[in-house]
């Protein structure tokens, strides 16, 4: 097969989407993303019934059907469901749980391929001899710690039986490494391995060598599934330990606890009532706030976030502290936001109140609590709301200098739309409005869109990043510019809530009370949790997703147990192998 | 004393095909290439092979050399490099191909593996997507060759390329779709290439021997799992663990292979000492990290470790900001490579961090050539090439992209050139001519319609 199909596939529409012009992507008819801002145009009255050649994880699959709204429910989507290795944040997690090992060794691995703003897209993953070398490195030192206690690694006692209770320690560290119960084969294979390093070390060299080789074992780096029961038109249902391993990385980003662990064994997870009752512990579980807050980093671009490099002389008050600090603000906030307050992506865009510490609300000039920790302050609700008001996102989206209308306006179509931009034609020389000071950045930018090679894109983002113009370069706000009075005058369009605004605080009411932006919210979440684009197979779930979220006043949380009951969750293609 | 031929020694070692040890009782002989070894001198000294990246174009009006083809002058920012012209091979006038995403990304994708991109689910500049090269780099296939006794095939190290990975911080590709990553960090570096290392080559220990020996084992168990499971996976699933299988192999297949080799440069060899670890990430330490990742890549080619390395400054796109010139800069690079040329004040700032490129170029050609190795010296037996993604970062344009060359790859190369092409040279010739100067008769390289064959007149 041609790699050009054979890697990134379920992005191929993708890729035809963009040989469209500007205006073309994201008029309000066309397609945008697979499944984007507008989900629904594969369900039916708006397109026909579409088809696609999807090779997915299960190998080359045949040509599918994308389901219309009326196939959903009977028959079953499930998408692809590539073969996902354990990202940093995973291993660190189940070692965590697998060995009470803290010690969070995957921080030093490769950092991963980051695909579609996630670093968990499971076919955009690669593997190196340097990747695989820090595996066997950490493996090392793992076991290493972990024999250093002998009587509280192993379940038995070995003095009495060493191969016994090294034969029980395989089958029982086995079942939680490899999340499954261990085979015959695998019992024999690392009975060999133990054998070796008792006979040439001693009784702890074997069982140290034992946790080495399972922890470089595809059956723990990798998340392989299978599927059981006879398939029904090509689609299988997920085992009980499958869905066991599914549900604890998709909340709290580590292996199944012991918990979840006897609800596999006790075949619990196989109705919907036992998977719902798991689903709703593991919510609460305090590990899913980490794993909300990893999907709000990302989502929200937030990672060069620690590397903001401001010149002190130029902004007063900057210091090499700010960046955690802006941190610390917009991490507090989405976190108060999704489990203690509103619990809406609405919210999210116009919170009246943020987080602070005394820092913080000094070096934006606001009302100073004095306080060193971070707490929820009230905001103006005028200048200041939501996360478009907050330094993380208005400094990370700028410039040293000079702010950038071009990556905030972008920031806000790409993450909260869901609408992708071409890039600028190959070859033409860009060079963006220079700094002046007599002028403007609005006054620079008009110039810079009258240019007609620039202006069809452009034109959709400058407008929008223009309303951020009260917000300087390191997130403060700002009245005049250069001696000129600063407007925060922008304008939305090609989307459901067109129309001008002033500031970002109208910007952010605007968007709230968009269709589109809440439907991103869920395709962006799916992207996430499933470690996959959405393809078009995947109409079903995506639509359950976001009916699930409006049925619930448009809160996140739900999404997060919506997506336990979506056939990309609970099913997958039978493997051919 | 009259100089043995290579044939006499194949004959006296009775032909065997391994790796013969540099022998310097050989002395220089005359080029004969088609006698040497792949990866060998003629004299059987070890070849080497560096890349060395810096990135978003340079201006191309300050770096372009004058004069002709044996007869050139240096440009204002090729000058760092007047101590080692001797040396030289400085190539302008070859269009570097490339295609599938934005310029950065074709650029970087394209400028080792004389490949297009495939399509993808990553970023380029202003939102189109594109994804991994097509292909295995020029690095890497001559490490396939060349890089088979030592204890690493490459070595691929990086200053400040990112903390994500995607194809604007990926150069090396060991096959398509599979990149090789750098290693950022030079005390990680260090612990990887050094730990255990002893430079007298003493030998292995008994502990040593026996951890080889556990780590087959271990290796050897882990990998039946990939084995097991591969069975029973469908087509994509099984591409991705096969690509694991063959790493853990690589590596399992590494594990006996002595800590040190056959060069006498290794009589240069002396394991390195970083001093203070400094964080490694902060913008003001670029210079520091980049010359510890020099020290270390030399060092480790220097005790054979490896002979083929590559050192990634910064990223195509990189936004480093080059403070440490004075030269009032507070943008970052990429940032201010997209201003145009009429902007004089960035086209001098620009101008200077080539300018500071050249001088670490310099500076890492100082390591090798400091080395005695035969009558020569280490970089006579190497072949060092600096690139860039593009060739002017505000036109993203990558035709009469900038290419230099150091060292003579032990005689294969003629030195002190300023070669310049026109018409449309495809830069897969000049890739072409990196592989044969390493002594391995390839007939083309990369995409095959982009590959008319060797550059002409370089080797």
């Amino acid at each position: 097969m041609d790699p050009h199909q054979k890697l990134f596939s379920a992005l191929a529409l993708l890729g035809s989407v963009l040989a469209y012009g500007c205006e073309a992507q994201v008029g309000p008819t066309g397609s945008k993303t697979p499944l984007g801002a507008n989900g629904s145009e594969n369900l039916p009255g708006s397109s026909p019934t579409s088809t696609s050649s999807t090779p997915g994880a299960g190998g080359m699959l045949p040509t599918v059907v994308a389901p219309t709204a009326a196939d959903c429910g009977a028959a079953k989507f499930p998408g692809p469901s590539p073969i996902r290795r354990l990202t940093r944040r995973e291993y660190n997690g189940t070692v965590k749980e697998l060995l009470n090992d803290a010690t969070a060794p995957a921080l030093g691995f490769v950092a991963e391929e980051t695909a579609l703003g996630f670093n968990n897209n499971a076919v955009a993953l690669t593997t190196s001899t340097l990747l695989v070398e820090q595996y066997m490195s950490a493996a090392e030192k793992l076991a290493l710690t972990a024999t250093a206690d002998m009587a509280k690694l192993l379940p038995c006692d070995p003095a009495a039986d060493q191969d016994g209770c090294a034969a029980k320690f395989i089958a029982d560290f086995g079942e939680r490494a490899f999340r499954r119960p261990i085979t015959a084969e695998e019992q024999t294979r690392f009975a060999k391995t133990y054998q070796w390093g008792k006979l040439n070390q001693d009784f702890r060299a074997g069982i140290e060598m034992v946790i080495e080789a399972m922890l470089q074992s595809a059956s723990f780096l990798y998340r392989a599934e299978f599927g059981e029961g006879t398939p029904v038109a090509g689609t299988v249902k997920l085992s009980s330990w499958e869905l066991a391993s599914r549900l604890s990385y998709l909340f709290v980003g580590s292996m199944p606890d012991a918990a979840l662990r006897t609800a596999a064994q006790m075949g619990s997870l196989n109705t919907p009532a036992g998977l719902a009752t798991e689903a709703a512990r593991l919510l609460s579980d305090a590990r899913t706030r980490g794993t909300v807050a990893d999907f709000h980093d990302q989502w929200l671009g937030l990672g060069p976030v620690a590397a903001i490099e401001r010149d002190p002389k130029v902004y007063a008050g900057y210091t090499t502290t700010v960046p955690a600090m802006f941190l610390s603000e917009t991490r507090g906030f989405v976190d108060h936001v999704f489990w203690d307050g509103e619990g809406t992506v609405g919210a999210l865009l116009t919170a009246p109140y943020t987080f602070l510490n005394s820092d913080l609300a000094k070096f934006y000039g606001v009302a100073d609590s004095g306080q060193a920790t971070f707490a929820k302050v009230t905001t103006d609700g005028v200048k200041r709301a939501g996360l478009l008001s907050q330094g993380s996102i208005l400094a990370v989206q700028a410039k040293p200098l000079q702010t950038s209308p071009v990556h905030r306006g972008k920031f806000v179509r790409e993450q909260f739309l869901c609408q992708l931009l071409p890039p600028p034609p190959a070859n033409l020389v860009i060079t963006p409005p220079e700094l002046d000071p007599k002028l403007s950045t609005r006054e620079r930018f008009t110039q810079h869109s009258a240019d007609a090679a620039c202006s069809g894109c452009h034109g959709l983002m400058d407008p929008i990043g223009l309303g951020f113009e009260h917000w300087d370069p390191v997130g403060r706000y700002r009245d005049m510019e250069n001696g000129k009075v600063v407007s925060g005058a922008g304008e939305l369009k090609a989307t459901d809530v067109d129309g001008t605004f002033d500031g970002t605080v109208e910007l952010g009411a605007k968007l709230a009370q968009s269709a589109a932006v809440n439907d991103c919210v869920a395709t962006e979440w799916f992207r996430y949790a499933f470690g996959r684009s959405e393809t078009p197979e995947d109409a079903c779930s995506v639509a359950q997703l976001k009916s699930a979220m409006k049925a619930d006043n448009n809160r996140m949380q739900s999404l997060l147990l919506a997506f336990t009951k979506t056939d990309a969750f609970l099913y997958r293609k039978a493997v051919t192998p | 004393m009259k100089a043995l031929s290579r044939r006499t020694v194949l004959r006296g070692a009775g032909g065997v095909a391994i790796s013969l040890p540099f022998l310097d009782i050989m002395g220089r002989v005359e080029r004969a290439s088609a006698q040497a070894k792949p990866g060998y001198s003629a004299s059987g000294a070890p070849l080497r092979f560096f890349v060395f990246f810096s990135p978003n174009g340079t201006i191309p009006s300050a770096w372009a050399p004058t004069g002709g083809l044996n007869d050139w002058t240096l440009s204002r920012i090729l000058k760092p490099l007047e101590r080692h012209k001797a040396q030289l091979n400085v190539i302008q006038g070859v269009d570097q191909q490339g295609g599938g995403g934005d310029g950065h990304q074709n650029g970087m994708g394209g400028m080792l593996t004389g490949e297009m991109l495939n399509a993808g689910p990553f970023m380029g500049g202003d939102g189109g997507t594109a994804g991994w090269a097509n292909g295995i780099s020029v690095d890497q296939h001559i490490a396939q060759v060349i890089g088979t006794q030592t204890k690493f095939r490459s070595l691929e190290l990086s200053v400040q390329s990112g903390s994500n990975g995607d194809n604007w911080n990926r150069m090396s590709y060991a096959a398509p779709d599979q990149p090789v990553p750098p290693e950022q960090s030079p005390y990680v570096a260090f612990d990887r290439i050094f730990t255990g290392f002893t430079p007298s080559g003493t030998g292995p220990t008994a502990a040593d021997q026996l951890l080889v020996q556990r780590r087959k084992e271990v290796l050897g168990a882990a990998m039946e799992d990939y084995i097991s499971l591969n069975k029973r996976l469908g087509q994509a699933d099984r591409e991705k663990l096969d690509a694991h299988l063959t790493a853990i192999r690589d590596i399992e297949s590494r594990l006996n292979v002595p800590a040190a080799t056959s060069s006498s440069a290794t009589a240069s060899c002396a394991v390195p000492s970083l001093g203070t670890p400094l964080d490694v990430k902060k913008n003001e330490n670029f210079p520091v990290v980049g010359k510890l990742q020099m020290d270390l890549a030399a060092m480790a080619l220097i005790c054979d470790q490896t002979r083929v390395a590559s050192l990634m400054f910064n990223r195509s796109v990189g936004g480093a900001t080059f403070s440490w010139l004075n030269a009032g800069i507070t943008r970052g690079h990429h940032d201010m490579s997209h201003d145009g040329d009429d902007v004089a004040d960035t086209v001098e700032k620009l101008t200077l961090i080539n300018i500071w490129y050249a001088e670490q170029f310099a500076y890492f050609l100082d390591l090798l050539a400091k080395v005695p190795e035969g009558t020569g010296t280490m970089l006579d037996n190497s072949l060092v090439l600096w690139c860039n993604e593009l060739a002017k970062g505000n036109a993203h344009s990558r035709t009469d992209a900038a290419y230099v060359l150091a060292g003579g790859a032990g005689g294969n190369l003629k030195t002190n050139r300023y070669m310049q092409f026109s018409g449309n040279v495809p830069h897969n010739n000049l890739l072409l001519s990196l592989v044969n100067a390493m002594g391995i008769p390839d007939s083309s390289f990369g995409k095959a319609d982009w590959c008319t064959g060797p550059l002409s007149g370089l080797v």
